[in-house]
């Protein structure tokens, strides 16, 4: 592919102009107007006519996007070759082929990213931080706690995330570009099903862990006694109500916010 | 006060990362809080903000035509209310989470307001009027200033507003937002466990 690098970095720009109507759709034109420069040098109709092609709706994950741009770029290099009918026929094929790879792209993307690779970047953080003896959790935040424990819980916050994401966009984007329908423009060459799946058995263990350790560093120093096990008794009820929340669909944020509610009429109240 | 005016432009330079540029998650709210506290001088303050942000805004998911509220403002403004206006840890998570919600609004107008100016661009792009690079740079311009126009808001009303009123909040609301603040990572840890075996909300 020409200008795979400059393409690359013009991927992170997609969402740039995320409008209700059309979505992705000015982005992906501003991704795709080097390749359409090329392609279609020195004949300004056809330029102007692929850049009113590619303003139409377009939504995928943007780590999974390369997967559409690259089978793209090779469609429209057919496409300048091919005049009345036969364009009409191509720009057909193109449709088909821009919203079949960004849908499937686009739901892989969220599985893969939002709802399992993004948490998990989190549990590793609290991983790295327990590891290094930095209690986040206490209610005296304490700045005398190993930095360097936090850096690196940042930083993998950050890298357990981008290092796929980064690989899979440049791969997406080169795969598409040279594959075809029988390879689904690419979007078969990975198992996306099992590696999901790994990484989320992976996730629960790492969590359970969390969960138990973050337990054991908040009681480990309290006695038996009426407070303690009212205190323990009430966590392990927001545990619960958390979960049967989640299972209603109602966002976490609402269980944070009727809590501070009740906790304040109840403070007024007693 | 520069300095607060400076935190706020890297504020929102960084909540750009959550949908128009990057998407390398230096906008969640883990990273937004450990960089705000940093620069404001407490960094394991808002490591520790960041974190409760993260752990709270999970369940939302930028899928679609959602627009969730914002976790990076959420963590920035508590830090901010917690070291600029001496509001408790607790109180300031609680302002900032109204103010990640109430930015959400905001978002969703922005939005709107792209989305009525479509056509028009696109006929500019469609007759070579304009380029696909402009718009999209006049655009994060414009997300820029709405975000540090937000903050400005937050920061000369909110802040001041809460400040003032703190010393006066009767022991009771301090028992009862301390346990609420204090149950957020509980929430989160379950919610944590079960994404990895939900899937994720369309809505």
């Amino acid at each position: 592919m020409k200008n795979g690098i400059g393409i690359y970095l013009r991927m992170f720009l997609l969402q740039g102009f995320w409008n209700f109507a059309r979505l992705q759709n000015i982005g992906m034109l501003y991704i795709m107007d080097p390749a359409l420069k090329r392609i279609y040098e020195g004949r300004m109709p056809v330029y102007l006519r692929a850049k009113s092609r590619n303003l139409e709706t377009f939504n995928s994950h943007p780590a999974m996007s390369g997967y559409s741009i690259g089978a793209m770029i090779k469609q429209e290099e057919k496409l300048a070759e091919k005049e009345g009918e036969e364009l009409l026929e191509e720009e057909r094929e193109w449709r088909i082929i821009r919203a079949s790879t960004a849908n499937t792209a686009a739901s892989i993307g969220d599985r893969l990213f939002w709802a399992t690779l993004k948490p998990l970047s989190l549990v590793f953080s609290f991983v790295i931080l327990f590891v290094g003896q930095v209690d986040i959790l206490q209610e005296e935040v304490s700045t005398s706690q190993s930095i360097i424990a936090a850096l690196l819980a940042l930083a993998g916050s950050l890298l357990i995330y981008n290092i796929p994401a980064l690989i899979i966009k440049f791969k997406g984007l080169m795969d598409s570009y040279e594959g075809s329908e029988d390879n689904f423009y690419g979007l078969i060459n990975l198992n996306w099903n099992r590696m999901i799946g790994f990484l989320k058995v992976l996730g629960q263990i790492l969590v359970l862990f969390v969960i138990f350790y973050a337990i054991y560093i908040r009681f480990r120093k309290s006695s038996v006694d009426p407070e303690s096990i009212a205190r323990i008794s009430l966590l392990a009820a927001f545990l619960i109500l958390s979960i049967f929340m989640r299972k209603l669909n109602i966002p976490n944020i609402f269980l944070y916010l009727t809590a501070t509610i009740v906790f304040s009429l109840a403070a007024f109240l007693a | 006060m520069a300095g607060l005016l400076l935190i706020c432009a890297v504020l929102a330079v960084l909540e750009l990362d959550t949908t128009y540029w990057g998407q390398v998650l230096i906008s969640r709210p883990i990273v937004v809080g450990s960089v705000i506290g940093f620069l404001s001088g407490n960094f394991f303050l808002g490591l520790q903000l960041g974190i409760f942000t993260e752990l709270i805004y999970l369940d939302f998911m930028p899928i679609g035509g959602v627009t969730p509220p914002s976790g990076a403002l959420s963590s920035g403004i508590a830090v901010i209310m917690a070291q600029y206006f001496g509001l408790d840890i607790y109180f300031a998570f609680f302002v900032g989470i109204i103010g990640g919600l109430a930015f959400s609004f905001v978002e969703k107008e922005l939005r709107r307001l792209r989305t009525r100016n479509l056509p028009q661009i696109e006929h500019e792009l469609k007759t070579n009027a304009t380029s696909a690079g402009k718009v999209i740079l006049q655009s994060l311009l414009l997300q820029l200033l709405a975000v540090y126009a937000f903050l400005l808001v937050c920061i000369s009303v909110i802040g001041p507003a809460f400040g003032s009123i703190s010393a006066k909040i009767p022991e009771h609301l301090h028992i009862a937002f301390k346990f609420s603040y204090f149950v957020v990572p509980w929430i989160g840890l379950a919610g944590l466990l079960l994404s990895f075996s939900a899937k994720p909300k369309s809505d």
